[in-house]
């Protein structure tokens, strides 16, 4: 691979052939993508320093593919497939563990709600399922609908429809067993 | 007491929460949360999640981008306001070579400050609106013959996405577009804040918080507070 190792910076090359590659067709939408995939990816792997290095490879990737998608729905999907096969793989290189959801049933309709704040959240996004956080992270954090996640992930929206609903129940099982209460903050939000 | 749960009561709170349900559907759960306390309890924690959720992805992601096999590259290592005001000074002085889908700028303005910019009369300000969820991710100056304009990007985590325009207030507006528009003038500049996609109520209360920091720097507090809330309640930004 030759592309630039990454920091803060933003590397420019040859001003006119990079101008010519972004501007042309649906690539001028990359950069307004960049967040909603370092996003993604961050929650999908994990660490943010990981999720820049699978966005930038991605980046790479898609400029230099030879077809691209026109519209700008299907080039987001197309993207975000990306960024998301490169996190499987990273996944997959890590040789993730196996997640063992708690034995005990959360109950969505008497949880107690003063356990959901940022921490908590933050931990119980680490320790579930690749599938769980893929899924969170399209929906909540990349916002996408489910029409589109359908589209990203290649399965029927009715499918995207139950993996949201059992992905944030695994997620309030977590919120549930690592026993963490936040305190009380001042500033709510 | 018993709750009257149907089978997919879950999958329906959730379409719920994620603003998925049609006209007909939305109006039967809304009568639901107001007449089940159960149904309205458990619609409450899944929205509860869901915003502590993004707040988790809000940790500060950067935006970069750098491309393969550069030749003879031009490193911009964009850090605070005085390396925002050398954004603006590449822009201009590289504006021949480089157009706006190049300057692509990492731009980490300090949080709680807004950034006074010297490339236009009148001392323009680009607020910053950190504190709300939108991060300054690049500016650019656009030359046309009505005159320059500087026009900033705002970006937040779930695609929302904001330019703000200033101009010298006698030179020519620029194109009409986006989704909701706000102008105003401060002094001898014309301000207009465009939004793509953003739900209007978030647009107005950004927009009013903008205006405020373009006439006195920093965010009021009351302007603060409702800002952050209207944040908190709105969908994600689909453009």
């Amino acid at each position: 691979m030759d592309a630039e190792p990454l920091d803060t910076s933003l590397s420019i090359g040859n001003a006119a052939e990079i101008e010519r590659t972004v501007s042309r067709g649906s690539h001028a939408d990359l950069p307004v993508l960049l967040p909603r995939l370092i996003a993604f990816a961050r929650t999908m792997v994990g660490d943010l320093e990981a999720a820049r290095d699978l966005v930038q490879e991605a980046a790479a990737r898609a400029l230099a593919a030879r077809n691209v998608p026109d519209d700008a729905p299907a080039y987001r999907a197309w993207l975000f497939r990306i960024v998301r096969n490169a996190a499987l793989d990273e996944l997959r290189a890590r040789n993730h563990r196996k997640h063992d959801l708690p034995q005990a049933p959360v109950d969505v309709w008497r949880f107690d709600d003063a356990c959901i704040a940022k921490i908590t959240v933050e931990q119980g996004l680490a320790a579930i399922a690749p599938a769980h956080r893929e899924i969170i992270g399209l929906i909540d954090i990349a916002g996408f609908s489910y029409a589109e996640a359908a589209e990203v992930l290649g399965v029927p929206t009715g499918t995207i429809m139950s993996r949201i609903a059992r992905a944030r129940a695994a997620l309030l099982q977590m919120i549930v067993a690592s026993r963490i209460r936040p305190m009380k903050s001042s500033h709510g939000h | 007491m018993a709750i009257d749960r149907k089978p997919d009561d879950e999958l329906l709170l959730n379409a719920l929460v994620d603003g998925e349900l049609g006209p007909s559907e939305h109006a039967a759960a809304a009568a639901r949360l107001a007449g089940e306390r159960e149904f309205a309890r458990a619609y409450a924690t899944l929205t509860r999640l869901k915003a502590s959720v993004v707040e988790s992805a809000e940790a500060g992601a950067p935006i970069e981008l750098s491309l393969p096999r550069p030749r003879r590259p031009i490193k911009l290592v964009i850090a605070g306001t005085a390396a925002l005001a050398a954004t603006i000074a590449a822009a201009i002085y590289l504006g021949p070579l480089l157009r706006s889908e190049l300057q692509i700028a990492a731009i980490e303005s300090a949080p709680g400050e807004a950034v006074t910019l010297a490339a236009l009369p009148g001392d323009p300000i680009l607020p910053d609106l950190a504190p709300v969820g939108l991060r300054l991710t690049r500016t650019i100056v656009s030359t046309s013959r009505g005159g320059q304009t500087l026009v900033a990007t705002y970006l937040g985590p779930r695609g929302c996405r904001l330019e703000l325009r200033v101009r010298d207030a006698a030179s020519a507006e620029m194109p009409a577009e986006g989704t909701d528009r706000r102008s105003w003038r401060v002094g001898s500049l014309a301000y207009e804040l465009v939004a793509f996609g953003m739900p209007s109520a978030r647009f107005a209360a950004v927009a009013e918080a903008a205006e405020k920091a373009t006439r006195a720097t920093g965010l009021p507090k009351r302007i603060d507070r409702q800002v952050r809330e209207a944040r908190a309640s709105a969908s994600p930004c689909i453009t």
